[in-house]
């Protein structure tokens, strides 16, 4: 059975949003919570680019076949693939976005050259 | 929503929205039934695959989202997978390139419609869509994931054959 664990575990993770896919990152899956399709779109723009994409468009679920989780929380899920600063605390690419997306309660971060950073994962 | 299962197309529609199941000359509709919650179900049978297994159906719904208004897709996920399937025709059409890929998969290009499309070495299509050169859309639209950097789709289909899937 597909669950978050297994996914996790089977390295299924959504590279872009950190959505535990019931498929691998690869072979043009389309990943329904931010609809990257890997072999296709993150041919022509990094992790990071697809991301910030997504960010800026509100961080919205994306399939209309797949319904997203219950209770699914974006800001929770994209904390698994984001870069994280050597003190813990999530770098954000847009600092103002991630200042708005968690009402406040990160501090802004330089974001120079984040986006090649290697991400970590929290969980 | 359809599914496709034993050469039949299975959809779900809510409604009056019967889009996805408007259909080509290929479809003959058998029956509806109705259920509860005023959902109709529709069966329908439409000619097999000619040359491909098709896609993989928990995939095609999205492919279908992502990839149908470029195509100017019009019958939903049946017109969508026709079509996919037809990149595929054997003999190779005149118009259509292809290369071949270390792990099996085959991409094909038609250099008249820009139709690519890709199929694994078990016959299930594993894409098919019309790129986009992001310099002919308005800056304000060359979004990530919106369209690729080459000149043109014959460039971006040439690029595709020469990554030989690095990231695996």
């Amino acid at each position: 059975m597909h669950t978050v664990e297994s996914a996790v575990l089977s390295g299924y993770i959504c590279p872009v949003c950190g959505f535990a896919m019931a498929k691998p990152a690869t072979d043009f899956n389309i990943c329904p919570s931010c609809g990257t399709e890997f072999g296709n779109d993150d041919l022509e723009w990094t992790i990071g680019q697809l991301r910030q994409a997504w960010l800026d468009g509100g961080a919205k679920w994306w399939s209309q076949s797949t319904a997203s989780p219950d209770g699914w929380d974006p800001v929770q899920q994209v904390l698994r693939v984001i870069p994280i600063s050597p003190i813990g605390e999530p770098i954000a690419m847009n600092p103002q976005h991630y200042f708005s997306l968690t009402a406040g309660e990160w501090n802004s971060w330089d974001t120079t050259g984040s986006e090649n950073t290697v991400n970590k994962c929290r969980t | 929503m359809c599914l496709r299962i034993l050469g039949g197309l299975f959809c779900k529609i809510v409604g009056s929205s019967a889009t996805s199941v408007s259909g080509g000359a290929f479809l003959w509709l058998l029956s509806s039934i109705t259920l509860t919650n005023f959902q109709t179900y529709v069966i329908i049978i439409s000619l097999p695959l000619r040359f491909t297994r098709g896609f993989d159906p928990v995939a095609l719904m999205d492919h279908v989202q992502k990839h149908s208004a470029r195509l100017r897709i019009t019958a939903g996920a049946v017109e969508y997978e026709e079509r996919a399937d037809a990149l595929f025709s054997i003999p190779k059409p005149d118009d259509v390139l292809e290369c071949p890929q270390p792990d099996g998969d085959i991409i094909r290009f038609n250099k008249k419609t820009d139709e690519f499309g890709v199929i694994a070495a078990d016959q299930i299509i594993r894409t098919y869509y019309i790129p986009m050169p992001c310099h002919k859309l308005a800056p304000a639209n060359r979004k990530p994931g919106s369209c690729h950097h080459e000149k043109t789709n014959f460039e971006y289909f040439k690029k595709n054959c020469r990554r030989q899937y690095a990231y695996r």
